[in-house]
């Protein structure tokens, strides 16, 4: 066996040109099928895990599909309408969950923002790699991928994007302090700034902070009078909410108008989360979706399309197989002479079928190889499926 | 050559048939009352096209087997072997040298010359050592390492002797390796042969239509009569 293997060997390496293209092709051929098979079972491992753990969530009514995604994982939508900090006040007043608010519609250098309560970090076991939770208004935590990516720790700072570039009359951008850094979860978590709710609305422009108006660089004063200031737009790049300026912090208006994007309800038991879903539902001007049930729809769309594309896959292994076959056909058919040199010299009987063999198998295997190292390659590098959902 | 000398191989009244067409066609018969090749000694086999010269060779080397009689190898049967064991004694202990040389252009010189040891399981580091010795002593060392694809026709004979004769075999059987050489070309190819098999001791069998060489044998048998083809249903002479 070690002679025709090494015969084998060198028949592939003396007909290199064509060895690789087979080997190419076949993994090529191997490649996609696989690849898509592992995304697809680890994306929707992923994706059930995460709806799976999360019991019940609330919001506007509207799209559930946007409810979920946005809350579960984060993606960014336009489309999903907020709800009152009133409605978190009345879901508690049921005493039948601990309900934790959700405002998500801010990104900070790309990374969502994600403005919530401390029972966030609980209900979600964020531990803390280093510094603390975003418990002061201004301050935010990251997740580890953002702290990664972005070479950032506690005690730097973190810039919210702006909403509006051209608009003058925008909320200004914030600089967060970074409070800590939450260990790695593997979750959606790892992508997201955390920080407390009035933070989210000092985004939002509904709080703001006043500079004392000695403090105010006289370049920048266009007009004071004895009871007004006028100063250039250029004053407010930024906010920051800083220790001393902190207490300057307020809201105008009815303050149970804030907005949230939803509310994560942990309901204490079955029977309470059946009757706060469906009061929820009858009686308040919200919706009351539960997760696991919104993604098994969504993933029962996703795997119909991923069977049709199985079938394309297995339909470009069978083509790739029946060309790879023809090729060596054709090829122990140009070998004839050299199987009856074989033949006569002495070699065993099933020489020629085994030396074939041979080839055939050493091709299979180095393609399966490359194949199995491009799927691992690919799914190393490619960017989180679930987190960019 | 003395008949004192070792039998190298020995055919005593070996029938063998074969169809050779139709159903109607008679089948080719080929009957060998009695052949000795003794070690050392270098034969020479003719007659015309069709009267067996190649059955014979192959019979000898086991690719075939015989219907009846009885083939010996260094005094050993080969006839009722397994066609597995005959195939393995080929590599280890038979020469051959094809027509066309036979070489496998996808190997070096030296895995061409290698080729029946790595077929028969052979000792590689001693086989190695041999092919070096013979490419030395054919003038072809400095080629070892070239793809026999590369080769000029007649380092290409040299590569096919050295196989042949890598495994030290007790026999070599030689079907018209000079068939397509130049009288020259061919004269030396002989001459390589017949001076490596003398100088291994190995009998060398030669097929040939080349009379002029003739004399450069030990002896020359003539297949009709030491084999005599018959068709079936004529009188055995």
């Amino acid at each position: 066996m070690s002679g025709l293997l090494y015969l084998a060997w060198r028949h592939a390496r003396a007909h290199g040109a064509r060895t690789a293209l087979l080997i190419l092709c076949i993994a090529l051929a191997l490649w996609v099928p696989l690849t898509a098979g592992v995304l697809a079972r680890r994306y929707n491992t992923d994706l059930r895990a995460r709806a799976n753990s999360t019991p019940l969530l609330i919001g506007a009514p509207g799209n559930r599909y946007d409810l979920t995604l946005a809350a579960l994982y984060f993606r960014p939508s336009e489309r999903i309408e907020t709800i009152s900090y009133r409605a978190l006040d009345e879901l508690q007043a049921e005493n039948r969950a601990t309900c934790i608010p959700l405002h998500q519609r801010f990104t900070a250098r790309g990374f969502p923002v994600v403005a919530t309560s401390i029972e966030y970090a609980e209900f979600r076991d964020l531990r803390l790699a280093e510094g603390s939770d975003p418990l002061r208004i201004g301050a935010c935590t990251l997740g580890a991928t953002v702290a990664e990516d972005l070479g950032l720790k506690s005690g730097d700072f973190l810039y919210s994007d702006p909403t509006e570039l051209y608009d003058i009359a925008r909320p200004p951008a914030l600089k967060m302090r970074i409070s800590g850094v939450y260990a790695k979860t593997g979750g959606p978590d790892d992508g997201a700034v955390f920080c407390d709710v009035r933070t989210a609305w000092v985004l939002e422009g509904i709080a703001h902070g006043h500079v004392e108006a000695e403090e105010i660089d006289e370049a920048l004063v266009l007009s004071r009078t004895d009871d007004s200031v006028s100063v250039s737009g250029a004053l407010i790049e930024y906010a920051e909410v800083t220790e001393a300026n902190e207490a300057s912090f307020h809201y105008h208006g009815d303050t149970s108008l804030l907005p949230l994007t939803a509310v994560l309800a942990v309901p204490r038991s079955t029977k309470d989360a059946t009757l706060l879903k469906s009061g929820v539902n009858a009686r308040m001007p919200l919706q009351a979706v539960t997760p696991s049930a919104v993604i098994d729809d969504l993933l029962g769309v996703v795997f119909r399309v991923k069977a049709f594309f199985d079938l394309v896959g297995l339909f470009l292994v069978v083509t790739t197989a029946a060309l790879v076959g023809l090729v060596f056909l054709l090829s122990s058919r140009l070998r004839t002479a050299e199987m009856r040199t074989l033949d006569r010299i002495g070699a065993p009987r099933s020489a020629a079928r085994t030396l074939i063999a041979l080839e055939v198998v050493g091709t299979l295997v180095v393609a399966a190889c490359l194949s199995v190292s491009a799927t691992a390659l690919t799914l190393r590098f490619l960017p989180d499926l679930v987190a960019s959902f | 050559m003395s008949t004192d000398t070792a039998l190298a191989a020995e055919i005593e009244d070996v029938v063998f048939q074969r169809r050779t067409g139709g159903d109607d066609a008679a089948p080719f018969e080929l009957r060998v009352s009695s052949l000795r090749l003794h070690a050392g000694e270098a034969v020479a086999c003719i007659g015309p096209s069709g009267s067996g010269k190649t059955t014979l060779v192959h019979l000898l080397a086991g690719i075939l087997t015989p219907h009846a009689g009885e083939i010996r190898l260094a005094g050993a049967r080969i006839d009722g072997l397994h066609e597995s064991a005959r195939r393995a004694r080929r590599a280890r202990e038979i020469g051959l040298v094809f027509q066309e040389f036979e070489l496998l252009d996808y190997l070096d010189a030296l895995d061409n010359i290698l080729l029946p040891i790595r077929l028969g399981r052979g000792d590689l580091v001693a086989g190695a050592a041999r092919a070096r010795g013979l490419a030395h002593a054919l003038g072809i060392a400095p080629l070892l390492r070239r793809v026999s694809a590369r080769l000029s026709q007649g380092e290409r004979q040299r590569v096919a002797i050295a196989r042949a004769l890598v495994t030290s075999p007790s026999l070599v059987l030689c079907d018209e390796p000079t068939g397509n050489l130049d009288p020259e070309s061919a004269g030396s190819v002989l001459d390589l042969l017949l001076e490596q098999a003398r100088e291994h001791e190995a009998a060398l069998l030669m097929v040939t239509h080349d009379h002029t060489l003739l004399g450069r044998f030990d002896r020359v048998i003539d297949v009709r009569e030491l084999a005599r083809p018959a068709r079936r249903g004529e009188a055995q002479p």
